[in-house]
């Protein structure tokens, strides 16, 4: 069985599945690079090396998109979704997807002038919110809005910016202490691994890749009903899903199409990769 | 074990079945790195593309 990994680099994710793949009898993975794809969106004068099943893991998630919506056109198995991945690839999307499946999330709101984005600040959100690009990752660009000088300011900055930022995406702020949110990973219909991850000190950002600090998580019958209902309100396959706590009970604000899972292997042993590996050894057993 | 150097401040850096685009950290300057050519057990580096705005998982 060969499984395609179609990624832009090789992280330490992507090196993981790699090894986990080597270990299983039978099983041939393929890096392929984006960098070297010729994609046909008219035919199938293709580059790309044949596999059973392919797992897109790039870190672009423009690049991803194409190359999910190219491959499943195409009739090739794809590993997420083009539908699941264009909706985990932008904040409001999943917001949207989320909510239609009835799975509670922070209130969020979106506005297309700083004039609205004042309104949502001071008469729908008490004050506080959370500004955050529809598109993006690892707690870039997010910024907490707290008075309405500042919050001019920050969304001028924003409409200096690409158009990608002139969408003002904001979120209820979910305070509390700690300062920590729920990484929960759905693979199939099975939730295998979770961490709490903690805010580095200063920051309200829990983004490990921005320091925070990943501590295993015991999953309870609520955070993982919580987690299946809200990976399939985007479809089946391998997602992580961000929680927060409230005093009315979980919200999901996050879901990721690319998960990384390298602090969560390290805090929790749990083998995330193998059980990417062994999905997708089931999916085409299928 | 196959062996590279950084381009950045020349240490010598080993790497353990190297695949290219693999992204590595010098452990003396901390710069991340990128695997551009595997030949046996040489490995040659590229300091590694900085963050793009759609990067990320």
């Amino acid at each position: 069985m060969k499984i395609g990994l179609i990624c832009d680099r090789v992280s330490w994710n992507e090196k993981a599945l790699i090894n986990a793949a080597n270990k299983r009898r039978g099983v041939e993975i393929i890096e392929i690079l984006s960098d070297d794809l010729i994609l046909d969106a008219s035919g199938n004068d293709h580059n790309l090396p044949e596999a059973d099943i392919y797992l897109q893991r790039c870190i672009s998630a423009i690049r991803g998109l194409y190359v999910a919506a190219v491959l499943e056109s195409k009739n090739l198995p794809v590993v997420n979704t083009y539908e699941a991945s264009r909706i985990c690839a932008d904040k409001t999307l999943t917001i949207l997807a989320l909510s239609k499946a009835n799975v509670p999330t922070p209130k969020t709101y979106l506005a297309f002038t700083i004039g609205s984005g004042l309104k949502i600040l001071t008469e729908k959100l008490n004050g506080i919110g959370v500004l955050k690009p529809n598109i993006g990752s690892w707690g870039r660009l997010i910024a907490i809005l707290k008075d309405p000088l500042s919050a001019k300011a920050i969304m001028e900055d924003r409409l200096m910016m690409g158009v990608l930022y002139h969408t003002f995406h904001i979120q209820e702020y979910i305070g509390g202490e700690p300062k920590r949110d729920l990484r929960v990973y759905v693979i199939g219909d099975r939730v295998v691994a979770g961490i709490y991850r903690y805010a580095p000190p200063g920051d309200f950002r829990t983004n490990t890749a921005g320091g925070g600090k990943a501590v295993p998580l015991a999953i309870t019958p609520e955070i993982e009903e919580i987690s299946l209902r809200a990976a399939k309100a985007v479809g089946e396959g391998v997602f992580g899903v961000d929680l927060m706590e409230t005093p009315n009970g979980y919200v999901v604000h996050e879901l990721n199409h690319t998960t990384e899972y390298r602090n969560t292997v390290a805090a929790t042993g749990i083998d995330v990769p193998g059980a990417i590996i062994d999905y997708l050894i089931e999916k085409v057993k299928r | 074990m196959a062996k590279g150097v950084c381009p950045e401040c020349g240490a010598e850096i080993e790497i353990e079945d190297p695949v290219e685009k693999e992204i590595v950290e010098c452990e003396e300057c901390g710069v991340e790195l990128e695997v551009s050519k595997v030949d046996g057990d040489e490995v040659e580096f590229e300091v590694a593309e900085s963050e793009g705005e759609d990067w990320g998982e």
